[in-house]
């Protein structure tokens, strides 16, 4: 089993869905994808911070590939949701807040699978996704010290310290030290320092690099 | 095409694994014992496609049971799961995972149904052609930048709070100094390898 890398989870989960349903949700994606509705739920996602990249896949019963004739046709009676998600924090965090901040979008989603029991309570809402979940045989992840926010951080960081550097050329040193403040004040809250997963979770990499052992690295393979 | 998300691509696979066993070895147990023979995130053989933000591996034995009054479905085979976020196009991607990966995506794949090997490089992506399946609403926080530059970012994170450190409270020239010297080592800074940040 292979969830976690540093601080990213892998969740995937499958649910059956009637056929005739399922076009109804292939609406909902359409509406959520192009028009942009429920703004509110997007928001809320957005400003959580903590999903890095997430998938639905709808399987159409007749849909999983055969390459030769010597696999067994499959017949099945349900199309499959298929669900993944590489997020920070652990599994009951995630569906958790999934619950809390956007149960509507949660049900818009979820509501054409069988046995669904609603987003709300979450008692029975982690028992479903616990039961219909897989766990990963094996997990990759390019940037394993680093939570969403932290990237989403450091990509704002690096686009304002573009903008600076190039200010300070020839700058004199009365003038440079209020630039730098204001530079400093700008991208405060991009300073944290990344690293190893704190939680109490299977972290299966052993400590961060050093910043010296990060260039060496680098530079080896340059 | 759902499949696109923003500069990148979600890529969604499934293959079927062969069934039962050849010559005693069982398929779907000889692929998760070539997962647990390589490392992870820097050490991992994926990290050589440096364009590659997550991937995963995922055998579907069958699909679970809802419980009465429910009529379960069962699957005929056992199915491999690989779904990818990463940089570029399709093809490109597959060409990385054939040359940069070849010999773990063989030990993987291997042990599926068809699979083409990986020294032909037309029957490689006809192969993942033929068992993928379009994403139906792919999301990503930061689909729009690539993997270099987000290292790129990180790295630049790192170093710039390790100089403040250092240039806290020092003398306006002499803080001036060092600034000039810290972009000028920021500049010439290598990037950072996937998997180490």
């Amino acid at each position: 089993m292979s969830n976690t890398v540093g601080k990213a989870f892998a969740i995937t989960v499958t649910t059956p869905m009637p056929a005739w349903k399922t076009p109804f949700l292939r609406a909902v994606f359409w509406v959520i994808g192009t028009l942009g509705i429920p703004k509110k739920d997007q928001q809320n996602l957005v400003a959580l911070s903590f999903i890095h990249f997430a998938r639905w896949v709808i399987i159409p019963r007749g849909g999983f590939p055969r390459v030769a004739d010597s696999q067994p046709a499959e017949s099945l009676k349900h199309d499959v949701l298929l669900f993944c998600s590489n997020f920070n924090g652990s599994w009951e965090q995630y569906i958790d807040a999934f619950s809390e901040v956007i149960p509507g979008g949660m049900n818009n989603i979820w509501r054409w699978s069988i046995g669904y029991p609603g987003s709300r309570p979450i008692t029975p809402f982690l028992a479903y996704i616990e039961r219909n979940q897989y766990d990963n045989d094996y997990y990759y992840n390019a940037t394993p010290y680093s939570t969403t926010t932290d990237i989403l951080h450091a990509l704002k960081l690096q686009d304002e310290l573009d903008a600076f550097v190039p200010l300070t050329a020839g700058m004199p040193a009365d003038a440079f030290q209020p630039a730098f403040h204001a530079f400093l004040t700008r991208v405060q809250d991009c300073l944290a320092t990344t690293g190893p997963n704190p939680l109490a979770v299977a972290v299966d990499v052993t400590s961060m690099p050093s910043l010296a052992e990060t260039t060496a690295t680098a530079a080896a393979r340059v | 095409m759902a499949n696109q998300l923003g500069q990148g691509f979600a890529l969604t696979v499934i293959s079927p694994i062969i069934a039962g066993h050849t010559n005693g070895t069982v398929h779907a147990t000889e692929m998760r014992a070539a997962f647990n023979a390589v490392g992870v995130a820097a050490d991992s053989p994926l990290a050589r496609i440096d364009t590659l933000h997550f991937a995963r591996f995922t055998v579907l034995d069958d699909l679970r049971p809802q419980g009465m009054p429910f009529d379960d479905d069962h699957l005929a085979s056992k199915y491999l799961v690989f779904v990818a976020d990463f940089d570029g196009d399709l093809r490109s991607f597959l060409e990385a995972l054939r040359t940069r990966a070849g010999e773990f995506t063989n030990a993987v794949w291997s042990n599926c149904l068809a699979w083409p090997g990986t020294s032909n490089a037309d029957a490689f992506r006809q192969y993942f052609e033929k068992c993928q399946l379009t994403s139906t609403f792919p999301f990503g926080a930061y689909a729009q930048t690539p993997l270099h530059r987000v290292l790129r970012a990180l790295d630049s994170q790192r170093r710039l709070i390790a100089f403040l450190r250092t240039a806290q409270g020092l003398p306006p020239a002499e803080q001036l100094a060092a600034f000039q010297s810290f972009t000028r080592e920021l500049a010439a800074a290598p990037l950072p390898q996937p998997g180490t940040v």
